[in-house]
């Protein structure tokens, strides 16, 4: 593979990880809906570097495709969410 | 004129990165699926800008971009810096707006949410106001005075 | 001589989008308040994400960088869509106090 050394793209994969379990703890941890959404979205942006790493270190660009659709998917999420929760209902 | 044929060429550009290949019938798709875009869009929307006036938004398009370049860079550090050491004062700033186009509302929302040291709460369309939060509102007037030239040095050329 | 340039500033940029990101968690652990909160999440949702899909000018492969441009393009325009959508959330909810 041409680019970054294999062995910074291995260990940022490595941090990354670490990252996306400490994420998974702050959501556990928020302590109201809103700063669990924050959280959410946090590990939302996590993925896609997890995903964006992965597709160089293999070399195989539709891991990118995932990670623009994990992208628009959770902003439609957080949107719906946060509307839901700043009327109180769907149905208002 | 100029403007139509920017965002058909824009959209067709967006078409080929999503589909990130530059054979003749894929840029010839790409330009017929974004005319017809344009066109929808164009019948629906009221008057159109003259050519003179689009080049003149186009010319400061650069200060904008660069600009709002300059703005995350040292928002980001400010953030940072109240990331590791607890925020100073944080709080609700009112920033006048004056009398605005809804684009001007969008493009003064997308460049205040991207810089990560300003969030915009609400946003008062009748009264030209935003309301945002800062990390340090210990001196409000200082914030707008700084936002105000931040308008008028970058985005009043393009979105005015 | 333009590949190792090129790499270099890959790194570069890998190693700074995960320093971001490494401060947003750690200042949304850290921050009191929900608005707090937004502004430490918009500093990975920005610039955090931004730079590690920059890192893919490293690759050399065309398909790569213009899937990772794509997903700026997109990150550019939803992330501070979100962030507004949230801080509404909040202030609807009854966060924050008076505006100065």
């Amino acid at each position: 593979m041409s680019g970054v050394p294999l062995l910074v793209v291995v260990a940022a994969l490595v941090w990354v990880t670490v990252l996306v379990i400490v994420g998974v703890l702050a959501l556990l941890r928020g302590r109201d809906v809103l700063q669990r959404l924050i959280a959410l979205d946090l590990l939302a942006v996590l993925v896609v570097a997890l995903l964006a790493l992965l597709s160089y270190l293999r070399d195989v660009p539709h891991y990118l495709d995932a990670a623009v659709a994990l992208t628009l998917l959770s902003f439609v999420a957080t949107v719906a969410a946060a509307r839901y929760l700043a009327t109180g209902g769907p149905l208002e | 004129m100029i403007g139509i044929v920017l965002r058909v060429v824009v959209l067709a550009g967006l078409y080929l990165l999503v589909v990130s290949s530059v054979k003749l019938g894929d840029v010839a798709i790409g330009l017929v699926l974004a005319s017809l875009v344009v066109a929808v869009g164009h019948r629906r929307r009221a008057a159109s800008r003259s050519d003179s006036s689009t080049v003149r938004r186009l010319a400061g398009v650069p200060a904008l971009v660069g600009g709002t370049l300059v703005d995350v860079v040292t928002s980001s550090a400010e953030v940072i810096r109240c990331c590791l050491r607890g925020p100073p004062d944080p709080g609700l700033v009112r920033l006048p707006t004056g009398p605005t186009s809804p684009s001007s509302f969008a493009a003064w929302g997308v460049r205040l949410g991207i810089t990560p040291n300003t969030v915009v709460v609400d946003l008062d369309e009748e009264r030209g106001e935003l309301l945002v939060h800062v990390l340090d509102a210990h001196d409000p007037d200082g914030v707008r005075a700084e936002q105000a030239a931040a308008y008028q040095s970058r985005q009043r050329r393009v979105f005015p | 001589m333009m590949s190792v340039v090129l790499d270099v500033a890959g790194g570069v940029l890998l190693v700074v989008g995960l320093l971001l990101l490494t401060i947003a968690l750690v200042g949304v652990l850290r921050m009191p308040g929900t608005y707090s909160q937004l502004h430490a999440q918009g500093l990975a949702t920005g610039p955090g994400v931004i730079c590690v899909l920059a890192s893919s000018i490293a690759t050399e492969n065309a398909a790569t960088i213009s899937y990772a441009a794509i997903g700026i393009v997109f990150t550019v325009l939803t992330s501070p869509v979100a962030a507004h959508a949230i801080a509404r959330a909040a202030r609807r909810r009854g966060a924050g106090g008076d505006p100065r």
